[in-house]
């Protein structure tokens, strides 16, 4: 009766929470709360993303890579030959697709795996970061890119452009893309690719044996991860209408995402949305309290929080939370 | 103009081959992928301008402080936070060391700032013909040499070169010849930020520090490890050279970025074609 | 000179060794055969601080040696040759004697035991500069024996030295053995060949599922019922 009981009571609250987070921009918050929200949930869909593939030990470092081809040339189509973002979209995405595709294929196949795909990835990152770089005339190159602003439109039309004056319209968009990628997280952890990944991921060596299916998980697993991430990147760059290859491409900006994922936990559900939060939280914190310049110091803080949660925690804030409370659900039951 | 590419090609590669002995070594001994290894570079040239311009200390103190400190700074890194994740999926090693590396690059940036900083030290270029070799570049490729020379008789003639050799090709059976593993991984981690930090005295004549500076360094290093076989330490030496003369043509006859560009092109080209590195062995991670 | 009282080790919580108890007197040379997974290695393993010893003691001329690290029971004088020799491959013949004089106590002589392991092994001293991993099966064991050597150890531990080797290379594998038992080291010995090792031992145990099921001099060993039950009844 009690474990019924407090199921519903989960559940209730969770509908709740939902209600409360989709009703949210109708509540008239502050645009700066908004803000906070839109890039709250934008990064929570690309972490949870990246952890489709961390959580199976694949390290991923050129998910920045992916934000920075689907958004770069989204934006340039749209500048240059005023192609509609929407369709503009497409084409981005496909690009993204081809470059998961072919770099994920390339690596699974040739057993490149552990230490050595990660160095990869980070390879491919940069290298596409620095070729953003070096074609300068087209894309601003180190100074960055600006989208062209449309000017205020019907909403129909504000789809199309990915540009709305009132934050209201990302906002939404961002929580659609947040919560199918939740939802494609859901379909990965129960269907059958499960069991084979979870394989993959404790050991990669002996899985190999088994064959050619697992290329063809891994590689699906990345490009879907990918596109994710090239959306939440498009949606990120409209609604900033400015690109960056330092802040947004490479390295840095590869990392960033993945220590959004684990700290929350990448093994859950939440655990990214969590570590996004948190981290965003932080260094809103900090740019208020104290000025952009001490930014610095909010990133030493959760650098430091991510390596005592990695010694002492792996499951992250989140994960382990979750397996603390389950322990103590537990004891109650009996 | 392309000879001179490649000559200073080969003198840059001379330069990163030491920091790939660096690296190979503490992957072989301790089989950690570094990720912070740039970054103890960057530290090493900030302790140098800080003590030299800041505090007008003589050059080469401050070189051996640099030095010391940048070892300091590792192997407080490797009890803290290498140690306790040795059995540890790798994966968790790695994310640990990429937080301690965006950890420093930030500190250095609260510290010292956005801004380059140099220490202003010229040195002249020599032109030799049509070639010009700056001479800052020659000291530091001859300096990365006598080292690499130093480095190659330690673990070639004394004891504790052959265990670190011997610990990492059997580490178990290293530990039925009385040696101290827990020791070893210590030497290995100081020998490998000390050569960190000689390259960043070498580095000072010819880079301005910032806090982003040690990004890209750790890239070509790990690029360099990997295509010689992580690991391998003439592997590494061999693709120093390899990779440092590819770059220094594209950097002269495009720009820096195209330099870098054909350099991360190369490797992934052969990592798919040669997975194990060019000398390498098959490794087991 | 070593003595083994009622040990209990194992890997984790699993003990394979139960209530062990035996010794090697100084200078002679102790066997232990019996069947796979009997727990031979495991003891030698014990001994050098490899495995972990959860109840009991091991004394090496009266010194306790229980949980004691590696590189210290070395020290003190124990070394073994393990199974599978476990060269460094890439190392030449001549670094892996070196690193076999790591041990304090035998830096100082390590030219002096050198020549003796030539003199014992000559062919080694021809190949001193080949890699070891290019060597021969027998000569990859002959180096294994040697580079223990080289620690100037007072008791040899040996891990199926036998193992993997052509029928031909065993008769001279024994010989080295013989020969260095000649030389006054104590040695036990792990050995699935149980007849070649039995003519060297001056003592053996009969090891079992972790247990010592029997143990006897050695002329009284070859001849007894129980060895044939033992070997019968698995």
């Amino acid at each position: 009766m009690n474990l019924q009981r407090n199921v519903l009571l989960k559940k209730s609250l969770l509908l709740l929470i939902l209600i409360l987070i989709i009703l949210f921009p109708l509540l008239s918050p502050s645009p700066y709360l908004t803000h906070i929200s839109i890039l709250i949930l934008i990064w929570s869909s690309i972490s949870t993303a990246w952890s489709y593939m961390g959580r199976f030990g694949m390290v991923s470092l050129c998910h920045g890579a992916f934000i920075g081809i689907a958004a770069y040339i989204t934006a340039i189509l749209f500048n240059y030959y005023s192609l509609i973002p929407l369709v503009g979209m497409l084409i981005g995405l496909l690009a993204v697709i081809v470059v998961a595709g072919v770099s994920g294929y390339a690596c699974f196949r040739f057993g490149i795996i552990g230490h050595y795909f990660a160095i990869t990835t980070l390879v491919i990152t940069e290298l596409v970061s620095l070729v953003i770089i070096v074609c300068r005339d087209i894309t601003g190159g180190r100074l960055g890119y600006t989208i062209n602003s449309i000017g205020p439109l019907p909403l129909y039309k504000e789809i199309i452009y990915l540009q709305f004056v009132d934050k209201t319209g990302f906002y939404y968009l961002a929580l659609v893309l947040l919560l199918l990628t939740l939802y494609i997280w859901r379909k990965i952890d129960k269907g059958k690719t499960m069991v084979g990944l979870t394989a993959i991921g404790d050991d990669e060596e002996a899985s190999s044996c088994i064959g050619l299916n697992i290329v063809r998980y891994k590689t699906a697993m990345f490009v879907i991860s990918a596109a994710i991430t090239g959306v939440g990147g498009i949606l990120y760059a409209q609604y900033t209408m400015y690109l960056n290859p330092i802040t947004m491409v490479g390295a840095g900006a590869s990392l960033s995402i993945v220590f959004k994922s684990i700290l929350g936990g990448m093994f859950t559900l939440w655990g990214p949305t969590i570590g996004t939060l948190i981290i965003i939280a932080m260094e809103e914190y900090v740019r208020v309290f104290f000025g952009a310049e001490y930014i610095g110091w909010s990133i030493i803080g959760y650098g430091i929080t991510i390596i005592i949660l990695i010694i002492f925690f792996p499951q992250g804030i989140y994960g382990t939370l979750r397996e603390v409370l389950s322990k103590r659900q537990k004891h109650r039951i009996y | 103009m392309i000879l001179n590419a490649i000559l200073n090609g080969i003198l840059y590669g001379g330069i990163l081959a030491l920091l790939a002995i660096g690296l190979n070594l503490m992957f072989g001994v301790v089989q950690i992928v570094h990720f912070f290894y740039g970054q103890l570079l960057m530290i090493g040239l900030y302790i140098i301008y800080l003590l030299v311009v800041g505090m007008h200390i003589p050059f080469f103190l401050a070189c051996l402080i640099a030095v010391a400190t940048v070892v300091a700074v590792n192997l407080l890194s490797h009890l803290m936070v290498v140690n306790p994740l040795l059995k540890a999926p790798l994966i968790n090693q790695f994310l640990a060391m990429a937080a301690v590396m965006v950890i420093l690059e930030n500190l250095c940036l609260v510290i010292f700032g956005a801004t380059y900083k140099g220490i202003p030290i010229i040195l002249p270029i020599l032109k030799i013909a049509t070639i010009y070799i700056p001479i800052s570049r020659l000291i530091a490729f001859v300096g990365s040499m006598f080292f690499a020379g130093l480095i190659y008789l330690f673990l070639k003639k004394t004891y504790i070169g052959l265990a670190i050799q011997a610990v990492s090709q059997d580490r178990e059976i290293a530990s039925f010849m009385a040696i101290n593993q827990r020791l070893i991984y210590i030497i290995t981690m100081a020998l490998g930020a000390a050569l960190a930090g000689i390259t960043a005295a070498f580095f000072v004549p010819i880079y301005s520090v910032h806090p982003d500076f040690g990004g890209p360094f750790t890239v070509i290093s790990f690029v360099i490890v990997v295509l010689g076989g992580m690991g391998n330490l003439p592997g590494g030496f061999l693709a120093a050279f390899i990779i440092g003369t590819v770059t220094m043509i594209f950097s002269t006859l495009l720009s820096s970025e195209f330099g870098a560009i054909s350099a991360y092109l190369l490797f992934l080209l052969i990592i798919i074609v040669r997975p194990q590195g060019l000398l390498g062995i098959r490794a087991r991670t | 000179m070593l003595k083994v009282e009622n040990v209990y080790a194992g890997y984790s919580e699993y003990k394979i060794l139960q209530d062990i108890s035996m010794e090697v007197p100084i200078g002679k040379t102790i066997i232990l055969v019996g069947p796979n997974g009997a727990g031979k290695s495991t003891l030698l393993k014990t001994i050098m601080g490899t495995a972990k010893l959860t109840s009991g003691r091991i004394y090496f001329n009266g010194k306790l040696l229980n949980n004691k690290k590696t590189p210290e029971i070395i020290e003190i004088g124990i070394s073994i040759v393990p199974e599978g020799g476990r060269l460094f491959q890439e190392l030449t013949v001549f670094d892996n004697l070196r690193i076999g004089s790591y041990p304090k106590r035998a830096r100082k002589h390590y030219r002096e035991q050198m020549d003796k392991v030539f003199q014992l092994f000559p062919i080694l001293q021809s190949r001193q500069k080949q890699i070891a991993g290019s060597l021969s099966g027998g000569e990859r064991q002959m180096l294994a024996i040697s580079r223990t050597l080289m620690s100037r150890p007072e008791l040899i531990l040996l891990d199926e030295p036998s193992q993997g080797l052509a029928p031909k290379v065993l008769v001279t594998l024994f010989g080295f053995v013989k020969e260095i038992k000649t030389q006054g080291y104590s040695l036990l010995m792990v050995e699935q060949n149980m007849r070649k090792a039995l003519e060297l031992a001056d003592y053996a145990y009969l090891m079992e599922s972790g247990c010592i099921k029997f143990h006897d001099e050695k002329t009284d060993f070859l001849n007894s019922y129980s060895i044939k039950k033992a070997y019968l009844g698995i």
